[in-house]
Formats: structure tokens, C-alpha cells, sequence
């Protein structure tokens, strides 16, 4: 985007040199122009990715307490609730960020329906939210069967018993390969855990990745509808932007 | 640390605009020329291709893994039932892979009953396979006297209540005597079919099941064979 990168001397060069921090800095966050007629609308994307960071960091310190085993899943819960210091307060920033991160989400979608940012030349970025929305859907169904109290066990077992609906014997089948049992069991459990501490995670971390990518490759939309990129000053910074979004 | 942007003279075999316009430069460049089209598209067709086959063979472990283990499917193995104390009416309960089977001794009564007021039934007959073919009938039974079934309700899961008595206060006039789900009301006949106008879609299933001897019964395992 910015073309006129500035050489910077001592440790930020040396690095420059071998890596493009200040490149990636500049083309998107500090250098990176978003339109100036934003409105509160546009704040759930970058508040969306606050309530990633905090899912991130408050789900490491739960792991370091949680036991994902079918006899002490429960009572690790209880563990980190009671006697870890601050266990209660990491445990619901975690359940609750995972409420608020689909309040951000359906804020930030309903803005994309609102304004058409889903239609040309934004039909890929939709797309990724898109994906990303799913994908955050069984990110929160898997948590929510870890503390394996009765909620969370009936809500796997309902949940998994969709499966069942495909016909042809393959419903069946695949309930059971998912749980790895003839029942919500320990092996459920297990691999439930797997899957949202890291396998489900690393998807949605390519998938943002790829969503901001998309976004600034095309630019923000902006309730005007108008296309900042195509009306530029001399020095090709688009005279409706503002650098360094949420500014 | 002098900011020098020459390329020195090694590197300008790598692709870029710089060696587009220097001949010399593009002619050493390999991703620019292909001699053979056909051989090229061929090449990496079949690299990809190779590629592929070993990611498929390296992911059929992985999804093999997560089927049930041989300790899951020992726990879930067939169980006997020794039926020879159950009178009739009553209801007795085994627990198969995790999930409550009862066998239900009916009477007389009771069986003459089940063909007496199918109308109201959704699936009188039993059309969707909710039970092995050799109990595709009005008792749904392989012996009409003992039921088995899956004491679990088609609706949502929960288990439904085992309410044999005709006409009772909170069932109304109409209760012919079956399984009423406390849950969300869906309400089962005598062989657990259900009736119309209840959330639940379909019967109530019937596991496999053999007689050993005319007092014993193994759920899950099927004349043909140990169910799958």
C-alpha cells in the first residue's frame, strides 16, 4: 500500500533488513486507511478480535487447571472455581467472553447486512465471516460440554443426535464416530477438549487471518458506500481515509 | 548497517520485474520458460497427486482413531436378560450401551388392544425402520408377550414414563395404556409406536435382540449376527 517506506536506522533496520515488521505495520495498522465515515457500526470487527485475544489467554490459564477426564472434569471446574486464585474470575471471563464474542459477531454481521458489505468486491470477505461463524459455533459447542455437568451433557448429546438425521445408515454412523462411543462418554469428552483447545482454534486463527487479509486487500465499506481507493492524493493515500483504524 | 538496494550480481536469477527486462537474466530463469506445456502440467499433476495419496494415507489412521476403541466396544458388548421372573405387566429394565432397554412382559389384554385403535397412531405398521425386519409387526416383538425396546424417546432423548393403567386422572379418557414422555407430552402405545399430533417423529426403537432359550434374551446380538 505504502510505497515511500521510510529506511529506519539502528535495531527496527537491522530487523527490517531480514523481516518486514515496519512493511506489516505500516500496510496494516499505522499506514493502513480506513474510511473517515465510519460510524459506531464498524468497531465490532476490531472488537471481535479483542474478544479473541481474551478467549485466547483466559482459555490458556483454564487448561493449566482443567483435567479433561470423565471423573475429574467436573471437580477440576469446581477447582478452578473455588480454591485456584482467581480461578472464578478467569473461568467467566472465558464462559461470558464466549457469550459477548456472538453478541460482537451478530453486531458486526448485522452492520455487514445493513450496509451491503458482503457485495462487490467484499463477496470473499463475507465469506470467511462467514466461515469464521461456524466455526466459532462448534469452537463454543465443544467448551460447553467440557465442564461435563448436566447442561453440558444433554446439550452434546442433542447436539450430536442432529447427526443422526442424515439417512442411509450414515446419520447413525457418524453419531458415533464423533463421540467415540455409543454414548456421550470420556472418549467424547476427550477429543472435545482436543478440539477446542487447539485443532478448532488454529482454524479460526488461519480463517481471521485470512478474513483481514481480504479486507484490506479490498478496503472497509462505509455507510456512504463510497470506495476510498478509488479517489487517491499525489502520493496515493486515499484523501476520504484515516490511518490507523480504530483510531 | 548503509541502506544498499543494489542487487549484487548472484541474485538476479530469482523472478522480478528487473529480470524480465534484462534478457540475459530471463533466459537463466527457470519459472519463466516452458519448453513442454504437457509435461509441465503433467509433472504437477502427478507430484499433487502423489501428494495426495500419502496426506489420504496418512489421514485414515487419524479418523480411524476416532472410532470407538476395543474398550469402548467391549463396554458396549451384547447383554443377557433372564426374563423368567417377569410377570405380567411389569417392566423390566437392562442397560445396553449406555442406553435403558426394557423388556416389557404385555398380557393378553393388553396385546388385543394394539391392533384395536391404530387410527390414531402415526406409523401403525411400523414403515420406518425403527426396529430389525423380524419385528415389523403390530407387537413389534419377535414373541408378541415380551417387548424390547429402547427406553428412549425419538423426540429429544429423554425417557419416557411406563404408564400400563387404562384411562388414569392426568392421562385422560383416551389412554389406552403406553409410555408418556414427561418431557415435551409425546405419548407411545403398548409397543411404543407413536401416536399423531406429538413431538416425537417415530416409534420407539427396537434393538436387536435373540431369545437364547425361552427365559433368556441377549440385546444386541441378532440371529445373523453380533449388531454392529
Amino acid at each position: 500500500m505504502s510505497a515511500n517506506l521510510e529506511k529506519q536506522g539502528g535495531m527496527l533496520g537491522w530487523i527490517d533488513e531480514r523481516f518486514p515488521l515496519s512493511k506489516l505495520l505500516e500496510e496494516h495498522i499505522t499506514k493502513y486507511y480506513a474510511p473517515k465515515n465510519f460510524n459506531i457500526w464498524y468497531y465490532f470487527g476490531a472488537l471481535a478480535m479483542l474478544v479473541l485475544v481474551i478467549q485466547f489467554v483466559t482459555g490458556i490459564f483454564l487448561t493449566m487447571n482443567y483435567k479433561p477426564d470423565g471423573s475429574y472434569a467436573f471437580t477440576s471446574v469446581e477447582y478452578i472455581m473455588r480454591d485456584v486464585n482467581f480461578g472464578w474470575l478467569i473461568r467467566y471471563m472465558h464462559s461470558t467472553g464466549a457469550s459477548m464474542f456472538f453478541v460482537v459477531v451478530y453486531l458486526h454481521m448485522f452492520r455487514a447486512l445493513m450496509y451491503g458489505s458482503y457485495k462487490k468486491p467484499r463477496e470473499l470477505l463475507w465469506v470467511f465471516g462467514m466461515l469464521i461463524y461456524v466455526v466459532l459455533m462448534a469452537e463454543a459447542f465443544m467448551g460447553y460440554l467440557l465442564p461435563w455437568g448436566q447442561m453440558s451433557y444433554w446439550g452434546a448429546q442433542v447436539i450430536i443426535s442432529l447427526f443422526g438425521a442424515i439417512p442411509f445408515g450414515i446419520g447413525d454412523a457418524l453419531t458415533i464416530w464423533l463421540k467415540g462411543d455409543y454414548i456421550v462418554s470420556d472418549a467424547t469428552l476427550n477429543r472435545f477438549f482436543a478440539l477446542h483447545v487447539i485443532a478448532v482454534p488454529l482454524v479460526l486463527l488461519f480463517l481471521v487471518v485470512a478474513h483481514i487479509m481480504a479486507l484490506h486487500e479490498v478496503g472497509s465499506n462505509n455507510p456512504d458506500g463510497i470506495e476510498i481507493k478509488k479517489n487517491k492524493n499525489a502520493a496515493g493515500i486515499p484523501r476520504d481515509g484515516i490511518p490507523f483504524h480504530p483510531y | 548497517m548503509s541502506a544498499n538496494n543494489q542487487k549484487t550480481p548472484d541474485q538476479h536469477a530469482s523472478v522480478d520485474a528487473s529480470s524480465m527486462s534484462n534478457p540475459a537474466a530471463a533466459e537463466s530463469s527457470v519459472a519463466d520458460t516452458v519448453e513442454d506445456p504437457k509435461r509441465r502440467r503433467l509433472l504437477v499433476f502427478g507430484a499433487a497427486g502423489v501428494g495426495g495419496l500419502g496426506a489420504a494415507a496418512l489421514a485414515l489412521p487419524m479418523v480411524a482413531s476416532m472410532s470407538p476403541s476395543a474398550r469402548a466396544k467391549a463396554a458396549g458388548a451384547p447383554v443377557e436378560a433372564d426374563i423368567s421372573k417377569l410377570d405380567g405387566g411389569q417392566l423390566l429394565t437392562v442397560e445396553w450401551r449406555g442406553k435403558p432397554v426394557w423388556i416389557v412382559n404385555r398380557t393378553e389384554e393388553t396385546l388385543a388392544r394394539l391392533d384395536a385403535d391404530t387410527d390414531r397412531l402415526s406409523d401403525p405398521d411400523s414403515v420406518v425402520e425403527m426396529q430389525p425386519a423380524y419385528a415389523q409387526n403390530s407387537a413389534r416383538a419377535i414373541k408378541p408377550e415380551y417387548l424390547v425396546v429402547v427406553g428412549i424417546c425419538t423426540h429429544l432423548g429423554c425417557s419416557p414414563s411406563y404408564r400400563p393403567e387404562i384411562a388414569p386422572p392426568d392421562l385422560g379418557e383416551q389412554w389406552d395404556g403406553g409410555f408418556f414422555c414427561p418431557c415435551h407430552g409425546s405419548k407411545f402405545d403398548m409397543s411404543g409406536r407413536v401416536y399423531a399430533g406429538v413431538p416425537a417423529p417415530y416409534n420407539l426403537e427396537i434393538p436387536p435382540y435373540k431369545y437364547v432359550d425361552d427365559n433368556t434374551i441377549i440385546v444386541g446380538e441378532e440371529d445373523e449376527g453380533v449388531a454392529a
